[in-house]
C-alpha cells in the first residue's frame, strides 16, 4: 500500500512507515498517519474508504495487545497529535478534549482548578482520553465514581466515511434522540474514530486515605463477610479492592490477601471512616493505613502494574493481562481462584478485584502453555458463575490460539446489525473486538 | 344476539384476545378514551386497542401478531409521560405493563432488584427502605409511574445531580424486540458484558427499539446522614451565582433546586403550602447527603455561601418532617400551576447551569413577548430548567401561543450550547426542536440505528424525528399503514 494516497492530506512528516505497533502486539501497519485536526481525520477515513483499506486506530498505543485478528492492517491512524483542551467550563464541571489527549495531562490541568476526571484508568501517562472511552477501561475507584459511560456526555465522532456526528452534547443531563455516546464508548474504536470527548468532572477531593486490610489467612468466608458488613454500613468507601498475597506483596509489603479500602473527600468524614473501619476489622486482619501523598502514590503504583508492551524475548513466555466480570459478590472467588490456579503451572498471576463493582483483574506471566491452561481454567471458573473473561493485554500470536474475548457477549445478531448500518465496507479495526466484530 | 355481537368485532381484537385472554383487550370507543394521550394533553389520537399482557411470552405472542399483520404498536407504563411518547396518533395498538408490575428478586450483596415493567418507581424504595436501601432516580411522579417507563425515557428526578439519571441505574433487561424475539441484555448485572452497549441506547428510546420486560436495577444504601436547606433570594442573579458558588466550593448537593417568583406563588396557592414569602424572586432548595460529619459540615458551609450572595433568608430543616413538607411543595410544583392558571404547559429545557441569568431573562422576554406568564422550576445543580408556560385554552389562540412560547424556550436553551429536554423526552412534542441541535445527518445516523432494531418501523412510530425524516420512509408508512387498515 502506497502512502501517496495521503500526501495531499497531509504533509509527509506526518506519514510513516512502520511507525507503531510492533509485529509480536500486532494491530499495526506498514503506514502510521498522525492528523493533527478532525478534517484532517475525516479526508483520511474517507479516502480509505474509498479504496477499500482496512484501517486501524491508535492513541498513546498502551492497548496494541488488547484484542484483533488481523495481525496488520493496511493503515493506522494515530490520534497521538490530535491532542489538547477544547473548552473546560469550571463552573458547570465539564470539559471538552481532543481524543489524544493523555489522561495524564487532564488530570494534571483540572487539579489546579481543584476538580477532576472521575476515571482512574491504567497507564494515565500513556493513555488517551479516547482509548479509555473506546476500550471502557476503568480502575478500582468505578466502585463510587462510575465507569466512562457514566462520565462521557458527549462526542464527536468520524463515522467509516468520513461523516463527523455529534452524540449527546454538553450538558450533563440530555434525552434528546437515541444516547448515541453508548453506542460508541466501549466499542473498540469499531463503530467511528472518537476525536472529541466531553466529560462530567467532579471536585478534586480535598483529602484522601487508603485502609489496606491485610488478612493473616485468607478464608474467603471471612473476607467476604467484611466486605458484607462494610457495604452494609454507612462507610463511603471509594474502593472495595481485594488483592491477591503477590500484589499485596508488590505493594505494600507482606505476602497476604489484603483488602484496600480507599476514602476521598473532607478530612473529617474520611478521618471520621478510617476510625470505623478500625473498630469493624474482624479478628485476623491487620489495618495500614495510608493517607494524602502515601496513598496517592500507591495508586499511581497500581496504575502502573498492567503489562502494555511487549513480552519479554524469551522463546515460550508469555505475559497476558485478563479482565473478569462477574457479580461482586462472586470477586473474592474470583481472585482466590486467579491465585490457586498458579499452583501446578509455571505461572505466576497478580489479582485483584472488585468486591464492590464486579470487575476483576489478573495479570498473568509464564510459561506459555501453562499460562494458555491457566487462562482456559480460570475463564471457565468465570462463566461457571455466568461472568466472562476477557484478555485485554496478550501478544498477536496468543490470540490466534486463545479467544480473547470469549463467546460471552451481548446480543451477536443486533451488534452485527449496528455495525453493518454503520461501517458496512468494515474499514475500521476490522475483528477486533468481540464476537469477529 | 350475543353471535351477532361477536361477529362484528374486529378479527384482530379476536386474535388479540385469543393471547392474552377477553378480558385482557380493550377496543370499545370509550374504554380507549383514557388512552388518548400521556401527561402530554396538548396532542391526543385513537388506540385501536390496548392489551394488557401477563408475562413476557404474552408481550412477546401479542408483537408477533402485529408485527405479522404489520399493526403499529406502543409500548405504555402508567401514562405519566411528559412529551406524548406514549400518546397514539391513530390505529395503534397499545400494549399496556401495568399488569407486569412485580418486584422479582432483590440481592442485597450485590445491591440489585429486578422487577418488572410496571412496578412503580416508588414501591422499589419503599420495598426495601426497611433493610437500608433505596433506589436512587426519583422523578417527581414517582409514585405512580412505572420503572418500565423511567427506562424508555432515561428519567431524571431531583436528585440526579449526585447519583444520576435512569441510565446509570439499569444493569439488565429483558427486551421484546419488534419482530417478537426475546433477547437479554446486561445479564443481571454482570458489569461490561463484552459488545457493544445495547443496553445503554436501549435506555431513554422512548419506546421505539424494543419492549422492556424485565429490569435489573441497582439499588443503594441510605445515607447516614441528610440535611436540607432552605434559601430564599431578592435577586435571581445572586441566586444562581450562590449555585455556582456551592458547586465551586466542591460540594456535590444530593440535590439542588431553584424557584422563581411566579412558580412560589403557584406552590404556595396549592395543595403543600409551606409559607415561603410571595415576594422573594428566587428559592434554592438543597440537600446534601453521606457520612454525618460531612453533612454537618457541608450544610454550615452552604449557609455561609447564601450569606455571602446576599440571601434574605437561610434555613436548615430542624427535622424530617420540615425537609418532608420542603420536598412535598416542590415536588408537587408542576401540578400546583393548575392553582393560578387554568391550563400550562411544562418545558424541559437543559443549560450549562452558568448561563441561568442570561437564559432566564430571555425567557421573561418570551413572555413579554407573547403575553403569557412563565413560571420557572430548576433542577439548578444540573442544569435541567422546567419553564412552565400558563394560559388558557378556551381563550381563542391561546393553545398555539404557548407551544409557541415553548418551542422559544427550547431554541433558547440551544443557543447556549444546552438541550431541548432533560428529563421528559421528544416524543411527539419536540419532534421538530430535535433540529434546533442535531443535524439531518445526524439524525439519520440515529434512524440508521432505529432501523436495526426497529426495521419495519411499528413500534412507537412518528415519535421522537422530526418529519419529514425521508422522503421514501414517510411514504412507505402511508402506504403500510393504508394496507393494515384495509
Amino acid at each position: 500500500m502506497s502512502s501517496l494516497y495521503f500526501d495531499n492530506i497531509l504533509q509527509s512528516e506526518r506519514i510513516r512507515k512502520r511507525a507503531t505497533g510492533s509485529d509480536l502486539l500486532g494491530n499495526g501497519a506498514e503506514v502510521a498517519v498522525y492528523p493533527e485536526t478532525e478534517t484532517e481525520v475525516a479526508k483520511i477515513l474517507n479516502a480509505a474508504n474509498e479504496r477499500d483499506l482496512k484501517v486501524a486506530v491508535t492513541g498513546g498505543g498502551s492497548k496494541l495487545g488488547f484484542g484483533g485478528l488481523r495481525k496488520s492492517y493496511d493503515l493506522v491512524v494515530s490520534l497521538k497529535n490530535l491532542k489538547g483542551i477544547v473548552e473546560h467550563r469550571t463552573g458547570d464541571l465539564t470539559l471538552t478534549a481532543r481524543a489524544g489527549t493523555p489522561i495524564r495531562e487532564l488530570t494534571k490541568k483540572l487539579a489546579e482548578h481543584r476538580q477532576m476526571l472521575p476515571l482512574d484508568p491504567r497507564w494515565p501517562e500513556k493513555a488517551t482520553l479516547g482509548g479509555v472511552i473506546a476500550s471502557n477501561d476503568t480502575g478500582p475507584k468505578r466502585l463510587y465514581y462510575g465507569a466512562p459511560r457514566d462520565v462521557v456526555i458527549g462526542l464527536r465522532v468520524v463515522y467509516p466515511d468520513g461523516r463527523v456526528i455529534r452524540t449527546g452534547g454538553k450538558v450533563v443531563k440530555n434525552v434528546a434522540g437515541y444516547d448515541m455516546n453508548k453506542l460508541f464508548v466501549g466499542s473498540m474504536g469499531t463503530l467511528g474514530v472518537i476525536t472529541e470527548v466531553t466529560v462530567k468532572l467532579r471536585p478534586l477531593p480535598p483529602y484522601e486515605s487508603l485502609a489496606l486490610a491485610v488478612f493473616r489467612e485468607g478464608r474467603e468466608e471471612a473476607v467476604q463477610s467484611f466486605v458484607n458488613t462494610l457495604q452494609r454500613s454507612h462507610l463511603e468507601p471509594v474502593t472495595l479492592e481485594y488483592l491477591n498475597p503477590l500484589l499485596t506483596q508488590r505493594l505494600a509489603g507482606p505476602n497476604r490477601y489484603a483488602l484496600a479500602v480507599a476514602f476521598e473527600g473532607g478530612k473529617t468524614a474520611v478521618e471520621e471512616q478510617l476510625n470505623r473501619i478500625q473498630k469493624i476489622l474482624p479478628e485476623g486482619a491487620d489495618l495500614e493505613v495510608f493517607r494524602e501523598k502515601e496513598a496517592k502514590s500507591w495508586w499511581d503504583e497500581w496504575s502502573r502494574l498492567p503489562f502494555n508492551e511487549t513480552a519479554s524475548s524469551e522463546a515460550n513466555s508469555a505475559e497476558v493481562a485478563v479482565k473478569i466480570g462477574t457479580h461482586s459478590s462472586d470477586a473474592v472467588a474470583v481472585v482466590s481462584q486467579a491465585t490457586e490456579l498458579t499452583a501446578g503451572r509455571k505461572v505466576e498471576a497478580l489479582a485483584h478485584g472488585g468486591t464492590g463493582h464486579g470487575i476483576s483483574r489478573a495479570y498473568v506471566r509464564g510459561d506459555e502453555e501453562d499460562v494458555l491452561d491457566y487462562l482456559t481454567q480460570l475463564r471457565a471458573f468465570a462463566e461457571e458463575r455466568r461472568g466472562y473473561l476477557v484478555a485485554d493485554h496478550m501478544v498477536y500470536p496468543l490470540r490466534k490460539r486463545f479467544d480473547a474475548w470469549g463467546t460471552r457477549m451481548v446480543h451477536l445478531p443486533l451488534m452485527k446489525g449496528i455495525k453493518e448500518a454503520i461501517d458496512p465496507k468494515r474499514t475500521l479495526n476490522d475483528q477486533r473486538f468481540v464476537g469477529g466484530l | 344476539m350475543f353471535r351477532k355481537k361477536k361477529q362484528r368485532v374486529d378479527p384482530l381484537i379476536q386474535h388479540l384476545m385469543a393471547v392474552v385472554g377477553e378480558k385482557n383487550v380493550l377496543y370499545r370507543r370509550e374504554d380507549l378514551v383514557a388512552y388518548e394521550c400521556d401527561g402530554f394533553t396538548l396532542c391526543r389520537g385513537e388506540a385501536r386497542a390496548v392489551v394488557f399482557p401477563a408475562n413476557t411470552e404474552e408481550v412477546a405472542a401479542v408483537v408477533r401478531l402485529l408485527n405479522r399483520e404489520n399493526i403499529p404498536f406502543i409500548a405504555r407504563g402508567a401514562g405519566t409521560g411528559l412529551s406524548g411518547g406514549a400518546t397514539p396518533l391513530g390505529g395503534e395498538v397499545i400494549v399496556s405493563l401495568v399488569k407486569m408490575k412485580k418486584l422479582l428478586q432483590v440481592d442485597f450483596e450485590n445491591r440489585i432488584a429486578v422487577v418488572q415493567p410496571g412496578y412503580v418507581n416508588l414501591k422499589l424504595t419503599q420495598s426495601i427502605a426497611g433493610e437500608g436501601y433505596y433506589y436512587a432516580p426519583d422523578p417527581s411522579s414517582q409514585s405512580a409511574c412505572t420503572i418500565g417507563g423511567n427506562v424508555a425515557e432515561n428519567a431524571g428526578g431531583a436528585h440526579c445531580l449526585k447519583y444520576g439519571v435512569t441510565t446509570n441505574h439499569i444493569l439488565g433487561a429483558e427486551v421484546v424486540l419488534p419482530d417478537g424475539k426475546v433477547i437479554r441484555l446486561g445479564e443481571d448485572g454482570i458489569p461490561d458484558l463484552p459488545g457493544y452497549d445495547l443496553l445503554g441506547l436501549l435506555t431513554g428510546s422512548e419506546g421505539t427499539l424494543g419492549i422492556i420486560t424485565e429490569i435489573t436495577v441497582r439499588i443503594l444504601k441510605t445515607p447516614e446522614a441528610k440535611q436540607t436547606i432552605l434559601a430564599y433570594f431578592d435577586d435571581v442573579e445572586e441566586g444562581s451565582q450562590a449555585v455556582s458558588d456551592i458547586i465551586s466550593a466542591g460540594i456535590v448537593p444530593a440535590a439542588l433546586e431553584m424557584m422563581d417568583q411566579t412558580a412560589i406563588e403557584a406552590v404556595e396557592s396549592a395543595n403543600f403550602p409551606v409559607g415561603h414569602p410571595l415576594d422573594v424572586q428566587a428559592l434554592l432548595l438543597i440537600e446534601v447527603d453521606g457520612i454525618a460529619a460531612e453533612v454537618r459540615e457541608q450544610a454550615k458551609e452552604i449557609v455561609e455561601v447564601c450569606r455571602r450572595r446576599n440571601v434574605r433568608e437561610v434555613k436548615v430543616a430542624r427535622d424530617e418532617k420540615e425537609a418532608a413538607a420542603w420536598w412535598a411543595n416542590r415536588k408537587t410544583g408542576f401540578g400546583a400551576m393548575g392553582a393560578i392558571s387554568p391550563d400550562y404547559l411544562v418545558q424541559d429545557g437543559v443549560i450549562p447551569r452558568s448561563t441561568l441569568p442570561e437564559v432566564l431573562k430571555k425567557i421573561r422576554e418570551i413572555s413579554q413577548d407573547t403575553g403569557l406568564r412563565i413560571a420557572n422550576i430548576f433542577h439548578a445543580g444540573d442544569g435541567n430548567l422546567h419553564p412552565l408556560i400558563l394560559f388558557d385554552e378556551r381563550k381563542p389562540g391561546e393553545k398555539e401561543r404557548a407551544l409557541e412560547a415553548g418551542s422559544r424556550c427550547l431554541k433558547v436553551c440551544a443557543d447556549v450550547g444546552g438541550s431541548i429536554t432533560g428529563e421528559h423526552g421528544v416524543g411527539i412534542e419536540k419532534k421538530e426542536e430535535m433540529r434546533f441541535i442535531f443535524t439531518d445527518e445526524e439524525i439519520e445516523a440515529q434512524l440508521r440505528i432505529r432501523d436495526v432494531f426497529n426495521s419495519k418501523n411499528l413500534l412507537n412510530p412518528d415519535k421522537l424525528f422530526p418529519k419529514p425524516g425521508r422522503c421514501a420512509e414517510v411514504k412507505k408508512e402511508i402506504k403500510e399503514r393504508k394496507l393494515a387498515e384495509v
